[in-house]
């Protein structure tokens, strides 16, 4: 049993020293903000996509905090929780959409809709 | 000749009687119990962070733990419940005592931050344990982690969430757990940490230190007051990046309630980290109490003996 639990600790030493490595992602590119142009529809096609479709921030249902059901209420949370949004969604560690599965937000769609926010979410 | 004889008597008595209140001496020195100290923590977990305890030979552990959201601030207060509507990490496990001493383990979490779908496998020593007559003053206990995501990856490679290889999805955490009980009530532990991401975002850090600090103090036979604090060490250029980007780290502090119902340990804890495992916990707290950030959570602990 010793001999088993001592080939075993081995292992998985060397498991963990051998799949070690660090490294960094590149810097995220400067997207031009001046010079984008952003509608809310194409933002808002996105959010559906990505935060409603899969029934998460539909409102009526939780978490009720967030409600995206309409571009109306979409603008009105990120009026009243900014930092919340930029962290959660558009930020370098955003966390948003969670798990189950989803696909993370590519880096590109983020940055537009931080210009979005930024320009005053223009329709 | 009965002078003699009681003479006689006395001398030979005399010894045992001496003796006998040598032996009492020694009894009294021996009073001090030379044996390990157990019971520095009831689980083997503080709240967030790790306790020197491991599992009986054979004992099976199985643990949840769930943190919801925010209890105040912009994502909490009554329309969220204070919290409840949301989880921002679950974790079930089953961990199990190779030796009284050695306990490994295997886990699933959600995940809380940059990285989700997190699969762990854990392996907890007990070095040293404390002994009552002090001949070793404070307990040591060694945990390591190895954790990865299966969670899809990110198409650009600026999303710390990218994977290139699969070594990108793994993050690791080593541990030591420095304990010490003082009498029935009061056990204190120090934890120096090491946390290695093998890939992280533009300006994070692979290689962090961190030192957490924990207590617990006991009430009456089954419940006690815990808390632990995590210090990590991050590098000034790295907050300053992630500062200028809306993004400001945090110190994890964790306060909660353990009771003991018998076969069951629960802790209802309030913490700011929104992460369970160290690997996120750790580095990646973003939440703070000072906004209302804080969760209700729980860990309960349910143990088997599968030893005959």
């Amino acid at each position: 049993m010793k001999s088993i639990l001592t080939g075993l600790g081995l292992m998985l030493c060397c498991a963990y020293v051998c799949s070690c490595s660090s490294e960094k992602a590149p810097e995220p590119s400067n997207s031009a903000c001046d010079t984008m142009v952003i509608n809310s529809a194409r933002i808002y096609a996105v959010i559906q996509m990505n935060c409603t479709n899969h029934s998460c921030h539909p409102g009526g249902g939780a978490p009720v905090v967030a409600d995206f059901s309409s571009l109306a209420k979409l603008k009105s949370y990120i009026n009243a929780n900014h930092s919340t949004f930029a962290l959660r969604v558009t930020g370098p560690n955003a966390d948003m959409p969670q798990s189950q599965s989803f696909p993370a937000l590519p880096r590109a769609v983020r940055d537009s809709i931080a210009c979005w926010v930024e320009k005053g979410m223009p329709d | 000749m009965l002078y003699l004889r009681i003479m006689t008597v006395a001398l030979l008595t005399a010894p045992a009687a001496m003796a006998q209140d040598d032996l009492s001496a020694m009894f009294g020195k021996d009073s001090v119990r030379r044996d390990g100290v157990t019971s520095t923590f009831k689980s083997t977990r503080i709240i967030n962070g790790q306790s020197n305890e491991t599992l009986a030979k054979g004992d099976l552990d199985f643990r949840v733990a769930h943190r919801f959201g925010d209890i105040g601030g912009s994502d909490g207060g009554s329309k969220t419940f204070f919290g409840m509507d949301n989880s921002t990490d679950i974790r079930i496990a089953f961990e199990y005592g190779i030796t009284d001493r050695l306990t490994a383990g295997i886990s699933r979490s959600k995940g809380s931050g940059s990285l989700s779908q997190l699969y762990e496998v854990l392996g907890k020593l007990k070095v040293l344990q404390q002994t009552h007559d002090n001949r070793i003053p404070v307990g040591v206990t060694l945990f390591g982690n190895a954790v990865v995501t299966g969670m899809k990856s990110a198409a650009e490679e600026e999303e710390p969430s990218y994977f290139g290889n699969f070594s990108h999805r793994m993050t690791y955490t080593g541990q030591a757990i420095i304990t010490r009980k003082f009498g029935n009530a009061l056990s204190l532990a120090v934890l120096p940490t090491y946390i290695h991401r093998n890939r992280v975002a533009f300006m994070d850090v692979n290689d962090m230190f961190a030192l957490g600090i924990g207590g617990r103090l006991r009430f009456s036979n089954r419940v006690a007051l815990v808390v632990d604090y995590f210090l990590p060490f991050r590098e000034q250029a790295s907050k300053d990046y992630f500062a200028e980007r809306g993004v400001k780290f945090y110190n994890p502090l964790g306060v909660g309630v353990e009771i003991d119902t018998g076969g069951h340990i629960f802790h209802l804890n309030f913490t700011n980290s929104t992460a369970i495992l160290e690997n996120q916990f750790i580095p990646e707290t973003t939440s703070t109490w000072r906004n209302g950030q804080f969760r209700w959570g729980f860990n309960i602990s349910r143990r088997f003996s599968l030893a005959k």
